[in-house]
């Protein structure tokens, strides 16, 4: 189709001079902006700005707070007690969640992708876990991992284990309880993702490596692996950021005991700030993360929106 | 990798297994959670702890809308779900328009914005949000919760409308511009119309994201008559010696919506995922 000659918009030079500098359309597409706009700045960009000019402060529940320099940032880094366990934690969790949900949701979406019957109920029963509500998540597998639960009650009866295990209580198997049961959480959404990647793979590729007698593994490591790169550091990356931010599984499974055994970033801040009613103390914590946090954001965004282009 | 050959059947064998496995893992807690609702107070421990169903009963349920705020729980969610989203679709849809078919200084980068703040996580946000909320004492309503919500909602909702309006030509607006349209009469006469079923899906997952929300919900509401679903439940735990039966019964409350309306949507789910729709 011809483009038709723009409608209605007079030579440019003949243009007011606000629109020439904003654009032609500035007018009507500020005005629709506007409720975006009241949103991103009242309800982020003011907080945000707030949140650091706490972290400056001894500021409490309920009661104003002094302004103290980085003595905040001083007591977090060499006088907290649970800090630097709680990064540990966090590194763990997140690294450990994120592995196992990449290699079970990269079984699920070769498993998928194979010419198999009632395909789409497979897929929607597979995602079963990651539509339930996380909290419900969290509360059902407390109720399995319990003393008295049931995962206890079938290791038993097969005899694996003479007597019941504290899953979530001791300091040996909390974290890695909390691990499995954000990979069973989070792997469908892996799953789902990659399966969409291997369905715009050709499939004359495969065949062409099988005339070459490539085996199913040289394919799946020359092929199908390289196909997949951008997805992969896409919800990888996605899965990072959701996982080391996670509050709803840690808090509800084990409230980041025994001790602090379990305690991440969210948490911890959690506790410091309504707890221990210290909320300047406790942003401090997110605060000190946030560089971390903007860098992974600013190498993930420019992936995503190279994928909305194509 | 879809072979083009018949499978063996050893091939088979393995990718049944495989998938029979992976099925058993991801029904087995929902298993769990129903048959645990489902049974006596005394039948859920020890002894009877058992995987077949039998002396099944719904006082766990009439427990919980009796004598448990439940019933207005599950109201508080509904509303305030239902409200988020709507907020966040209509303006959404308004920005979307504005940012994909109207051009003018700085639309590119406020379309970066978006993004970027969507993956913004609510653990930075709850403390600021808490203390605002204090200022404009709003803690313990329901307002703190659609304000809150709309921090995550609105960048989410308007990425997925905005991708949706890409996909709509261009030339169809020009014809009708032609015609005499104006602008808002475009977006609401052609482009909505033909992008219903994405604005629908942004809709749905706008409400479920809100439905789910557990940390604002908890920071924010703490009054029994004030609390969503997730944060009612959360205080179930925390609180009280835990009744798993209740518990459960409660929890199937909670997951019953979300599953009905991922059904409805699961068509749209795949686009919606890899944008990443839900956190998890």
């Amino acid at each position: 189709m011809a483009k038709l000659s723009p409608l209605s918009v007079p030579h440019s030079s003949q243009r007011p001079r606000l629109q020439r500098i904003l654009g032609r359309d500035y007018r009507l597409g500020y005005i629709l902006l506007i409720p975006l706009i009241v949103v991103l700045f009242g309800l982020l960009a003011y907080p945000i700005f707030t949140a650091l000019g706490i972290t400056l402060q001894d500021k409490t529940v309920g009661l104003p707070g002094r302004f103290i320099g980085l003595e905040n940032y001083r007591e977090l880094l060499f006088d907290d007690p649970f800090f630097w366990d709680v990064v540990r934690n966090g590194f763990i969790f997140t690294l450990g969640s994120v592995f196992f949900k990449l290699i079970v949701g990269m079984v699920m979406a070769i498993v998928l992708n194979q010419p198999i019957r009632f395909r789409s109920l497979f897929r929607g029963l597979l995602l079963m876990p990651w539509v339930a509500p996380t909290v419900v998540t969290a509360l059902t597998w407390r109720w399995i991992l319990e003393l008295t639960g049931v995962l206890n009650y079938m290791l038993k009866a097969m005899g694996i284990i003479s007597s019941p295990v504290p899953w979530l209580a001791q300091y040996g198997t909390a974290l890695t309880s909390l691990i499995l049961v954000n990979t069973w959480r989070g792997f469908p959404f892996f799953g789902i993702s990659l399966l969409a990647g291997l369905q715009t793979i050709p499939a004359d590729l495969y065949e062409a490596a099988e005339v070459d007698g490539a085996t199913t593994w040289q394919q799946f490591w020359h092929i199908t692996l390289p196909s997949l790169r951008t997805i992969i550091l896409v919800v990888t990356i996605l899965s990072i950021i959701w996982t080391f931010n996670d509050f709803s599984i840690v808090w509800l499974l084990t409230g980041g005991g025994p001790g602090n055994a379990t305690d991440v970033f969210a948490t911890y801040t959690y506790k410091l700030g309504f707890r221990a009613s210290r909320l300047g103390y406790g942003e401090t914590v997110s605060v000190i993360l946030a560089p971390v946090l903007v860098g992974i954001i600013l190498i993930l965004s420019p992936l995503m929106l190279r994928g909305e282009n194509e | 990798m879809t072979s083009h050959r018949a499978p063996s059947r050893l091939n088979r064998i393995l990718v049944y297994g495989t998938l029979i496995i992976l099925v058993l893992i991801c029904l087995f807690p929902f298993y769990w959670m129903v048959l645990t609702s489902l049974r006596t107070p005394r039948g859920v421990y020890v002894r009877e702890l058992m995987l077949i169903p039998q002396n099944l009963t719904l006082d766990n349920y009439r427990f919980i809308f009796n004598e448990r705020p439940v019933a207005i729980w599950l109201r508080n969610s509904v509303l305030v779900a239902l409200a988020t989203s709507s907020i966040s679709v209509v303006i959404g849809v308004l920005a979307g328009y504005s940012l994909v078919r109207l051009s003018y200084l700085g639309n590119r980068t406020m379309a970066k914005t978006i993004l970027f703040t969507y993956l913004l996580p609510g653990s930075l946000l709850f403390i600021p949000l808490f203390i605002l909320m204090s200022t404009l004492h709003l803690v313990n309503t329901v307002w703190a919760l659609l304000l809150a919500y709309q921090t995550f909602n609105v960048p989410f909702c308007t990425w997925l409308i905005l991708g949706y309006f890409r996909t709509i030509p261009e030339e169809l607006e020009d014809a009708a511009r032609i015609d005499g349209c104006s602008r808002m009469g475009v977006l609401f006469r052609i482009i909505l119309p033909l992008s219903a079923p994405g604005v629908v899906t942004a809709f749905i997952f706008g409400f479920t994201n809100s439905w789910n929300e557990f940390l604002f919900a908890t920071v924010l509401v703490k009054s029994k008559d004030m609390q969503t679903l997730p944060s009612g439940l959360g205080s179930f735990l925390l609180g009280d010696v835990f009744l798993w039966g209740p518990l459960m019964a409660a929890a199937i409350v909670t997951t019953v919506p979300p599953i009905i309306l991922f059904i409805v949507v699961q068509r749209y789910v795949v686009s919606g995922m890899t944008l990443g729709s839900v956190k998890g």
